[in-house]
C-alpha cells in the first residue's frame, strides 16, 4: 500500500515543490488577469430563484438573466463586439465539468425569451413533462444516470445496482417500470439539479498575444466569430422540513476603505456606490491615469444563507466576489469569505489605471456567488478626470489610496 | 570452420608428464587428436612466494616455475626457455618454484599428413603462478593439467583445466597461464587457432621466516590496506610482498636498510629503516601510506556485472566514481536516471519513467525490499547516502518471478555488505545540505557499524530571500533529512546477520495568507512524507551450493499533503516484508531458487479532493469537480511464492524458467499467476553474448482506484507481457556495447470509467516498444575516461477507444540520447560533462472552453486526439569539476557542478492563460549551480 499510494503523493509533493521553485524563479507566462475584460465575455447567469420548488404537486419557473461584460468601446477603425445570436437550453442530466457538460439526454430548448436573447424563463412544469417523456426511454434514462450520477448520490447509484440485479432476471419491461418509479423518487427526494446552457454566437476582433487586435493588410481590423457556451447549474426540489430554500446574495460596493462593519447600506449613501439591495443613483467616479481607487464591498449579514454539511454542523454559505474591469487592473481577482487563520477578512479591492494610458469609461462589473448556485452582480463606471485636473505625471502620490481628484 | 578429427598427434604437447590426448583445432584446417608423452627440459626459476603472518612461521613454499617450451617438431623436444632465477639464498620464506613445463613430444607414428604440416605454437612468455598465502597443503609436487585455446595472435583466449589432486592450484594456474604468450601454431604459413594441454607443476615445500619488521601499506588519503604490493630491500635485493596491508620484512641482520616500492598503480617511495638486535622477538610496525598514481585504475570503477540469466537485461551500476558523475550533484543514485530505457522526468523530479511505462509501474527496492521513497522533495537528492550504496542493478523488462508487483522494471540499491576494515567518515557540505557518515570494525573481521545522517538548510535560504513572495510565509518547509545506521555482524558455521535502519523526513508548510485568484485557496499548504523501516537479514551457507536468506522489514510510514484543507490526502501504514529465498545447486547444470514473500500492511487513511485522473484523463478545475471527503482503514497482504530454475544445457546457454503467484488476501482480494522465461547465450566468451526474456507480469492497480467509497474495490490487478532481445558485445577490454529491443503489452489497465458508479475499471489496454543501446567505457590505466552514450527509442501507447487508434501516453518519450563523460586529470583533478537531448512529453492540445457560471471557471476543452501534441526537443549540459587534496590520513573535496550551463529555458509543460485563447510553455530552472566541500578520513 505504501509503495503505491506514497509514490502517488510523493510525486505530488514532489512536482509541487518543483512547480513552486518554478513559480520563485519567475519561469512563468505573464498573461493579463482574467479579470481584465479584453473582449467580450460572459461572466455569469443570474438565475432568480436559484433554488426553484419542484414537488409532484406544483413546479416553480426561474428566471435566468445573462450576465455579460464588454471591452471599451471602439475607437478610430476599431470595431465592437457584435451579438449575433444567443440560445438557451435545458439539460435534465448533465454529466458535469469533467465531461464538457455532456447531456446525457436530449437537451430541452428553452424558447421563452426576451431582451434580445438575455433573458430566459423556465417553468419547471416542462421538466415534469420532460421525465413523463423518458418513461419509454428508460434504458437510456438509466444509461445517463450511470454516466453522471454524483458519487455521493446514494439513491440513484442503489437506482443502478437494482436495476442492474433485476435484468439479470430479464424481465425487461418490470425492471424499466421500476427503475423509472425509482428515478422519479430520487428526484422529488433529492431534487434535481438541470444544467442551462446559453450559446452566445459573437463577432469581434482577434486579438494577438498581447491582446491587441490584429490588422489585416488593409489596416482593417480582422474579425472572428466565437460561440461561448455557458453552463448554469438550477436547483429544482421539494424543500424539507425547517430548510429555507437558498436565495441570491445581496451586496454593494462603496468607495474607500472605511471599516462598514455596522453600516446599513441604503441609511448612509454617502460613498456607496452601487447595491444590489435597491435604487440607487451611481454617484461619479473620476480617475487619472496613475490612479489608484480603491472600493470595498459590503455583505450585509441577513443575506448570507446557513447550509448544513454533512457532518450536520450548520454554517454561513461560502461566498465569493468577481471583480472585473475592462481599464486597469483590480489588484484583487476575487474575494471570498474564507481567510487564512488569524487573517481578517478584507473586502477592500483596489482599482489602478497604467500611468502612461489615457483613463477611458471604464465598466465595472462585480459579481456574488454562494455555495449553493446563488448569484447576484453589481455594474457602474469610472469616468475620466479632464486632464487639466488631472497632475503631471510624477505627482501621483497625493491621489493614491482613493482619493479624490 | 572445418574441423577434422585425426588420431594422433604429438608436435604440440608443452607438458612434463605423458599426456593421453591433445587436440588442435584451426580456422581452416583439421582438428587433431593424439597421444604423446614426454621428459623435463630444463628447471625455471624460483621466486619469493607470498609471506606467511606471523613473525617467525611456516608458511607454504612454492617451488619456482620448472617451464618448458614447446617441444620442436622434429625431435620432439621444445625449446628451452628460462626464466630468472631466484635462489633465495638469504631468504627463507616461501618459494614458489612454479610450474614445470615441458617440451612436446614429437608426433605419434600415426599422425597423418595434414596434421604434420601444423607447426605447434611456442611459448615465448611464461607467467608465474600467484599462491594464495593462506594456501594450506602439504609439501609436495603438484601438477594441474589445463587445455590452452591459442589464438592466431598467440593469446590464451581460453583456459580449463581437468579435476586435479589439489583444487587449490587449479585458480593460480588458470590466472597464470591466461596471460602467457605463444608463437602461434601456423597451417600452411598462416597462423592458426589450436588448443592444447598443459602440465603446470607445484612443488610446495615449508620453510622458516623470521620477521624483523612490519610496513601496514596503507593508501594515502583514505588509510584502505593495500595488499599485493611489491618492494625490495636496496641493499640485499630481497623481494617482499604485502598481504592484507602488512608487508613483512624477515630475514635481514641487524642494520640500516631502505625499502624501495617503485612506481606502478601507486607512487614509488623510499622507506629507509633500521633492524635491531631485539627485532626478531618483537618486530616493530610503522605505516607508509602510498599515493595512488595518476592514472591507476581503482578497485571502484564502473563495471558491468556479469550477465544473470534471470535479470537477463538488467544493467548494473558500481557506486565508487559515479559519486562525481556530472549532473548527480553527488549522488549516485540521480545517476539511475541517465540509464537507457529510462526517460528524463519532467522538472528532474526523478520518477523512474521505464520503457514508457508511467512511475507506478517501476518498483524500487533496497537489497530487495520495498522501498519508502527514492528521492526527497523535487527529486535534488537520494534518500540514501552514496557511501552506503555498492551498486544499482536496473532491470528494464524480463526480470524473472522472485520479483513481482511491478508491470515495468524494477531498481535495486543493493548495499555495501563488505566487512569494514578501518574507521573512517566524511563530512559533506553543499548549498542544499550537510552530511556527516562514520563506520568501521566494531571486532575485528567479525562485526562493523556505519551510520549517516544529513540534513537540509534550503528552507532558510528560500526564507531568507522571500522567494515566494509577500503574503506568503514559509513556516517550516521544504526541508528533509535523511539517517542510515548499517550494522553487521558474521558468526561461525557460515552465518551472518546484518540489520539496516533508515528512515526519511521530507516536510514543508506554506502560508498563504492571501489569495488574489481563488479565495478559496487561503491558509496552509503542507505536505510530509516520513518513513522509518529496520531491516534484518539472515544469511546461512551451509555448504558450497546451498544457501538461505530470509529477510524481515518493518516500517512505520506516513505520506500526506494538504492544500488549503480543499485537497488533502493522509495515509500511514505500518507494512512488514517477510521475504525467504532458498538457493539450491540441485545438478551441476541446475540452481532451483525458491522463495516466499509475505506482505501485509495495516493502514489507514484520510482523503479529500475530486476524482484523480489517470493517463490522458482530462484536467477539471477544481471548483467544477465533484469534491469527496473520507477516512477508513484496511490491510493489505500478499502471500507470493515463486520459484525460478537456472538450467545450464551447454556450457554457453542458460535458460531460466519461473513461475510466481500473488495472493491478495486483505482488504483488496486478487490473485494473478505469472510464468516467465528468460536466456542467455554467451556465442563467444566474454565477447559476444545474446539474451531474450518474457513473461507475465502483474500488479495491484494504484491504491485510490480500489478504495471503497472513493473507486472500485472489485478491480482487479494490471497485467502486462513483456518479450526482449539484446545483445552485449566487448569488441575491446573496458568497452561495452549494450542493445536491447523490446515489446510489451498491457491489459486490465485501470482507467476512469464510462460508469460514474464504479469511478475506475480495467478497460484499459497499452503497448510499449522499441530500443535501446549504450556504449559505454570503462577508465583504465592509460585512459582515465569513464563515460557512456545511451540512446533510446520509445513508443508508449494507449487504446483511445473513443477514436479507435493508439494514441501515444502521458510517459512517452520518443528519443532520449544521454552522453556522460567523467575524465580524470592529472594532480586529483576530475571534469566531466553530460549532455542530454530527449524529444518532449506529449500533452493534449485545448482548442476551447467552456464557462461554468456556478463557479466562475473555465473548462477547457480538449483538442482531437490525447496527447497528440509534443513539448519541444529538451536540451541540456551540465558540467562538474572536482579537486581533491590527499593528506596521509584524510581527503579535502572541493565540487563545483553546474546544470544547464548554457541557460537554455527547456519546456516541462505548457500553461493556458484563463479561457485557454493562449498558451506558453512552462520552463525549468534556467540554471543550477551546486557547490560542495567534503572532507573524508
Amino acid at each position: 500500500m505504501i509503495t503505491r499510494l506514497a509514490e502517488r503523493t510523493r510525486t505530488a509533493v514532489a512536482l509541487t515543490g518543483a512547480f513552486a521553485v518554478v513559480v520563485a524563479a519567475g519561469c512563468m507566462p505573464d498573461y493579463n488577469p482574467s479579470n481584465f475584460i479584453e473582449k467580450y465575455r460572459v461572466i455569469g447567469v443570474m438565475a432568480e430563484p436559484p433554488a426553484v420548488e419542484f414537488t409532484p404537486e406544483y413546479q416553480g419557473t426561474v428566471r435566468l438573466e445573462l450576465v455579460e461584460a464588454f471591452p471599451l468601446p471602439p475607437t478610430g477603425d476599431l470595431v465592437g463586439p457584435e451579438i449575433e445570436g444567443i440560445e438557451w437550453s435545458v439539460c435534465l442530466i448533465s454529466a458535469g465539468a469533467a465531461a464538457n457538460f455532456a447531456c446525457t439526454l436530449p437537451e430541452i430548448p428553452v424558447t421563452d425569451v426576451s431582451d434580445s436573447g438575455r433573458i430566459a424563463t423556465f417553468d419547471g412544469a416542462l421538466i415534469a413533462l420532460g421525465l413523463e417523456f423518458v418513461r419509454d426511454q428508460v434504458e437510456v434514462l438509466m444509461d445517463g444516470i450511470r454516466q453522471a450520477v454524483a458519487f455521493t448520490d446514494q439513491c440513484n447509484k442503489d437506482l443502478i445496482v437494482e436495476y442492474d440485479d433485476c435484468l439479470k432476471d430479464g424481465d425487461l419491461e418490470t425492471c424499466n417500470g421500476n427503475a423509472f418509479e425509482g428515478f422519479r423518487k430520487c428526484v422529488f427526494q433529492n431534487g434535481l439539479n438541470p444544467v442551462f446552457k446559453v450559446r452566445v454566437t459573437v463577432r469581434d476582433m482577434l486579438l494577438d498575444d498581447s491582446d491587441l487586435p490584429v490588422f489585416d493588410d488593409d489596416g482593417k481590423p480582422v474579425m472572428r466569430q466565437r460561440v461561448l457556451e455557458t453552463f448554469k447549474t438550477v436547483t429544482f426540489g421539494g424543500l424539507k422540513e425547517g430548510q429555507k430554500p437558498n436565495r441570491n446574495p445581496q451586496f454593494s460596493v462603496r468607495l474607500g476603505a472605511k471599516p462598514v462593519d455596522d453600516l446599513f447600506d441604503m441609511m448612509h449613501p454617502e460613498g456607496l456606490v452601487a447595491t444590489t439591495l435597491g435604487n440607487h443613483e451611481q454617484p461619479e467616479i473620476l480617475a487619472c491615469p496613475g490612479q489608484e481607487i480603491v472600493f470595498q464591498a459590503t455583505v450585509p449579514p441577513d443575506s448570507i444563507d446557513r447550509v448544513t454539511g454533512d457532518d450536520g454542523v450548520e454554517t454561513d454559505e461560502y461566498w465569493v466576489i468577481s471583480w472585473y474591469a475592462n481599464n486597469g487592473r483590480f489588484k484583487k481577482i476575487r474575494i471570498g469569505s474564507v481567510t487564512a487563520e488569524g487573517v481578517d477578512l478584507d473586502l477592500t479591492n483596489t482599482l489602478k489605471f497604467k500611468e502612461e494610458e489615457p483613463v477611458r469609461r471604464t465598466q465595472v462589473t462585480l459579481v456574488m456567488r454562494d455555495e449553493l448556485f446563488g448569484l447576484n452582480f453589481l455594474r457602474f463606471f469610472v469616468e475620466a478626470q479632464t486632464r487639466d485636473k488631472c497632475p503631471a505625471p510624477g505627482t501621483l502620490d497625493s491621489l493614491k489610496k482613493g482619493d479624490k481628484p | 570452420m572445418k574441423r577434422l578429427a585425426l588420431a594422433s598427434f604429438g608436435a604440440l604437447v608443452l607438458a612434463l608428464a605423458p599426456m593421453s590426448a591433445i587436440s588442435m583445432t584451426t580456422a581452416d584446417a583439421p582438428t587433431v587428436e593424439g597421444a604423446v608423452g614426454g621428459d623435463p627440459v630444463d628447471e625455471g626459476p624460483a621466486v619469493e612466494g607470498p609471506a606467511d603472518e606471523g613473525p617467525i612461521e611456516e608458511g607454504p613454499v612454492q617451488e619456482g616455475p620448472v617451464q618448458e617450451g614447446p617441444a620442436d617438431k622434429d625431435d620432439g623436444e621444445g625449446p628451452v626457455q628460462e626464466g630468472s632465477a631466484d635462489d633465495g639464498s638469504d631468504d627463507e620464506g616461501p618459494v614458489d618454484e612454479g610450474p614445470v613445463e615441458e617440451g612436446a613430444q614429437g608426433p605419434a607414428a600415426d599422425a597423418g599428413d595434414v596434421l604434420q604440416e601444423v607447426t605447434p605454437p611456442e611459448l615465448l612468455e611464461f607467467v608465474q603462478a600467484v599462491l594464495p598465502p593462506e594456501l594450506d597443503i602439504p609439501d609436495g609436487q603438484y601438477v594441474v593439467v589445463l587445455t590452452l585455446t591459442i589464438d592466431e595472435n598467440g593469446a590464451v583466449t581460453e583456459v580449463s583445466a581437468a579435476d586435479p589432486p589439489r583444487p587449490e592450484l587449479v585458480a593460480p594456474a588458470i590466472e597464470a597461464a591466461k596471460k602467457f604468450r605463444f608463437k602461434p601454431a601456423t597451417y600452411q604459413d598462416k597462423a592458426v587457432l589450436v588448443q592444447v594441454q598443459y602440465e603446470y607443476q607445484f612443488e610446495v615445500r615449508q620453510k622458516i621466516r623470521e620477521v624483523v619488521r612490519v610496513f601496514l601499506t596503507l593508501e594515502r588519503g583514505t588509510r584502505d590496506p593495500i595488499s599485493e604490493v611489491s618492494g625490495f630491500i636496496e641493499e640485499t635485493g630481497a623481494t617482499f610482498t604485502s598481504i592484507d596491508g602488512r608487508m613483512e620484512i624477515s630475514n635481514l641482520q641487524p642494520g640500516r636498510y631502505t625499502l624501495y616500492i617503485p612506481a606502478g598503480e601507486f607512487d614509488e617511495i623510499r622507506q629507509e629503516f633500521k633492524v635491531g638486535a631485539d627485532d626478531r622477538a618483537k618486530p616493530p610496525e610503522s605505516p607508509i601510506y602510498l599515493k595512488r598514481a595518476y592514472g591507476a585504475v581503482s578497485n571502484q570503477t564502473i563495471i558491468r556485472a556479469p550477465r544473470e540469466a534471470r535479470f537477463a537485461a538488467k544493467q548494473s551500476l558500481s557506486a565508487g566514481e559515479l559519486v562525481s558523475f556530472p549532473g548527480s550533484a553527488g549522488d549516485v543514485l540521480k545517476v539511475v536516471e541517465n540509464l537507457p530505457g529510462i526517460a528524463r522526468s519532467s522538472f528532474g523530479v526523478g520518477q523512474l519513467v521505464v520503457y514508457g511505462s508511467p512511475p507506478n509501474d517501476t518498483k524500487v527496492f533496497i537489497n530487495q525490499m520495498p522501498f519508502v521513497l527514492l528521492y526527497h522533495f523535487a527529486g535534488l537528492y537520494s534518500v540514501i547516502n552514496s557511501d552506503f550504496i555498492e551498486a544499482i542493478d536496473f532491470v528494464p523488462a524480463g526480470f524473472d518471478a522472485s520479483y513481482g508487483g511491478a508491470v515495468g522494471g524494477i531498481v535495486n540499491v543493493k548495499l555495501k555488505d563488505e566487512p569494514l576494515k578501518a574507521w573512517h567518515g566524511s563530512i559533506d557540505v553543499n548549498l542544499l545540505h550537510a552530511g556527516i557518515i562514520v563506520g568501521g570494525p566494531y571486532k575485528k573481521d567479525s562485526g562493523d557499524i556505519q551510520i549517516a545522517f544529513r540534513r537540509s538548510y534550503y528552507d532558510a535560504i528560500l526564507k531568507s530571500i522571500n522567494a515566494f513572495g509577500d503574503g506568503r510565509i514559509l513556516t517550516s518547509a521544504p526541508a528533509y533529512y535523511d539517517y542510515q545506521v548499517r550494522l553487521q555482524h558474521r558468526f561461525s558455521g557460515g552465518h551472518k546477520l546484518t540489520f539496516f535502519i533508515n528512515g526519511s523526513d521530507d516536510r514543508g508548510e506554506l502560508i498563504n495568507e492571501e489569495n488574489d485568484v481563488n479565495p478559496t485557496f487561503v491558509g496552509s499548504v503542507s505536505g510530509a512524507l516520513w518513513g522509518h523501516a529496520l531491516q534484518a537479514t539472515w544469511n546461512w551457507e551451509p555448504r558450497a551450493g546451498l544457501s538461505n536468506e530470509l529477510k524481515v522489514q518493518g516500517l512505520i510510514t506516513q505520506a500526506g499533503f494538504d492544500v488549503f484543507g480543499q485537497v488533502k490526502m493522509k495515509v500511514r501504514d505500518h507494512p512488514v516484508t517477510i521475504k525467504e529465498t532458498l538457493t539450491v545447486q540441485a545438478h551441476s547444470k541446475v540452481v532451483v531458487r525458491a522463495g516466499l514473500n509475505f506482505d501485509v500492511d495495516p493502514y489507514s487513511f484520510l482523503l479529500k479532493g475530486p476524482q484523480m485522473g489517470l493517463d490522458g484523463e482530462n484536467m477539471t478545475p477544481y471548483e467544477s469537480s465533484e469534491v469527496l471527503e473520507l477516512s477508513g482503514d484496511g490491510v493489505m497482504a500478499t502471500i507470493s511464492p515463486w520459484v525460478s530454475v537456472e538450467y545450464k544445457p551447454v556450457e554457453r546457454l542458460t535458460l531460466v524458467p519461473s513461475i510466481r503467484a500473488d495472493l491478495n488476501v486483505g482488504t483488496w482480494k486478487a490473485w494473478s499467476i505469472d510464468p516467465r522465461l528468460s536466456m542467455t547465450v554467451d556465442a563467444i566468451k566474454d565477447k559476444l553474448s545474446f539474451r531474450a526474456a518474457g513473461g507475465l507480469y502483474s500488479q495491484p492497480p494504484q491504491s485510490f482506484t480500489l478504495i471503497e467509497g472513493y473507486g472500485n474495490p472489485d478491480i482487479d490487478p494490471e497485467n502486462g507481457t513483456h518479450a526482449l532481445v539484446g545483445f552485449q558485445y566487448n569488441p575491446i577490454d573496458r568497452l561495452t556495447l549494450d542493445f536491447n529491443g523490446f515489446f510489451k503489452y498491457f491489459w486490465n489497465r485501470a482507467q476512469v470509467s464510462d460508469d460514474a458508479t464504479v469511478r475506475y475499471d480495467n478497460g484499459g489496454i497499452g503497448r510499449a516498444w522499441g530500443f535501446d543501446v549504450l556504449l559505454r567505457m570503462n577508465p583504465s590505466e592509460r585512459i582515465p575516461l569513464t563515460g557512456w552514450i545511451a540512446y533510446t527509442f520509445v513508443k508508449s501507447e494507449l487504446y483511445d477507444f473513443g477514436l479507435a487508434r493508439w494514441r501515444p501516453s502521458d510517459f512517452q518519450q520518443n528519443h532520449n540520447l544521454n552522453i556522460a563523460i567523467s575524465y580524470k586529470l592529472p594532480r586529483n583533478w576530475t571534469i566531466g560533462g553530460r549532455f542530454r537531448l530527449t524529444s518532449g512529453y506529449p500533452y493534449t492540445k485545448y482548442e476551447s472552453y467552456q464557462y461554468d457560471a456556478d463557479n466562475d471557471t473555465y473548462v477547457g476543452v480538449r483538442a482531437p486526439g490525447i496527447n497528440a501534441q509534443e513539448l519541444p526537443l529538451f536540451h541540456q549540459l551540465d558540467i562538474r569539476v572536482d579537486k581533491e587534496w590527499v593528506f596521509k590520513a584524510w581527503r579535502l573535496g572541493l565540487y563545483l557542478e553546474v546544470q544547464n550551463v548554457y541557460f537554455h529555458k527547456n519546456p516541462e509543460g505548457v500553461i493556458y492563460n484563463y479561457d485557454y485563447s493562449k498558451m506558453a510553455y512552462l520552463t525549468g530552472l534556467p540554471i543550477l549551480p551546486v557547490l560542495g566541500i567534503k572532507g573524508s578520513f
